[in-house]
């Protein structure tokens, strides 16, 4: 969860800007918990179902800056968007060949 | 200026994200798959039997780890290596020396299967760990060993739920904050 809370802190939120910033945070916040839970409850290997949960995930984190983020919201969800998509690729491939 | 200012901000923000991305790829915002050890221990209850039997855990394969079983004293087992339960006459007294060279002599005596199997790993996000499974002997007979579950004690990390609770509580009060600071500035 720390390493999660560290790219949020060094990579998203400095990426939403002064006005998103605060929202990023607080998504993540709430997201990790979550994530964490399902896995607990649906343990998983590197699968479609991981990458199912993880999208569910950013999906949840889109939809809740939709919400809450002031404007530029557009900006603050497309870089949660992109940060997530890529990160989530490289993992997918590095997991997939260990 | 001040469109100078946001490219500077967005030409660092770039150069964050490559160099995380650079140096620790698998810290990614995800929570990656994977497990980790747990350690699972027997404990037998106290009962007459101790008192007529030396009890004796070892492995089928491998070539060490054989144990004497006390009563109330959490050991270890291995279903890999397919530990067995071992009961032997007090009055018997087994071969001297390492336990792989007797191993013969120790299949001939009675014995029992571990009623339950080894949980080594757990899902790397689980709160779990460890495990104590509580055996009691039910009987001993030529036929021989019988051997049942009666309990299970799992620990938590405590520390972990609470405090995924809180961050969870933390992030949900402060969105909560915003939705409805917005809210007050559209109306």
């Amino acid at each position: 969860m720390l390493e999660g809370l560290a790219w949020t802190l060094a990579v998203e939120v400095p990426a939403a800007g002064r006005s998103g910033w605060l929202p990023v945070l607080c998504v993540n916040l709430v997201s990790y918990p979550l994530a964490w839970a399902v896995y607990g409850l649906f343990p998983c290997d590197v699968s479609g179902a991981w990458l199912a949960v993880e999208s569910g995930v950013v999906c949840l984190e889109a939809g809740l800056l939709s919400i809450c983020a002031p404007w530029p919201t557009w900006r603050c969800v497309l870089y949660v968007l992109l940060a997530n998509a890529l990160s989530a690729s490289l993992a997918l491939v590095l997991y997939a060949d260990s | 200026m001040r469109t100078l200012t946001h490219r500077w901000w967005h030409g660092v923000t770039a150069l964050l994200v490559a160099a995380w991305l650079l140096v620790a790829p698998l810290h990614a915002d995800l929570i990656p798959p994977g497990t980790r050890p747990i350690e699972h221990t027997l404990v037998f209850d106290a009962s007459p039997w101790f008192q007529q039997y030396r009890i004796v855990a070892a492995p089928t394969v491998g070539f060490d780890g054989d144990v004497v079983v006390q009563p109330d004293v959490p050991f270890r087992f291995s279903s890999k290596y397919g530990t067995r339960l071992y009961a032997v006459p007090l009055d018997v007294t087994p071969p001297s020396g390492a336990w792989r060279d007797a191993r013969e002599w120790w299949s001939m005596q009675r014995s029992a299967d571990i009623p339950v199997a080894e949980r080594k790993f757990v899902p790397l996000v689980s709160t779990l760990e460890s495990v104590e499974t509580r055996l009691r002997i039910v009987d001993i007979s030529a036929s021989g060993m019988q051997v049942v579950v009666v309990d299970e004690d799992s620990v938590h990390n405590g520390w972990l739920i609470a405090s995924l609770l809180l961050v969870f509580g933390l992030g949900l009060g402060l969105l909560l904050w915003l939705w409805r600071k917005g809210r007050k500035q559209h109306a």
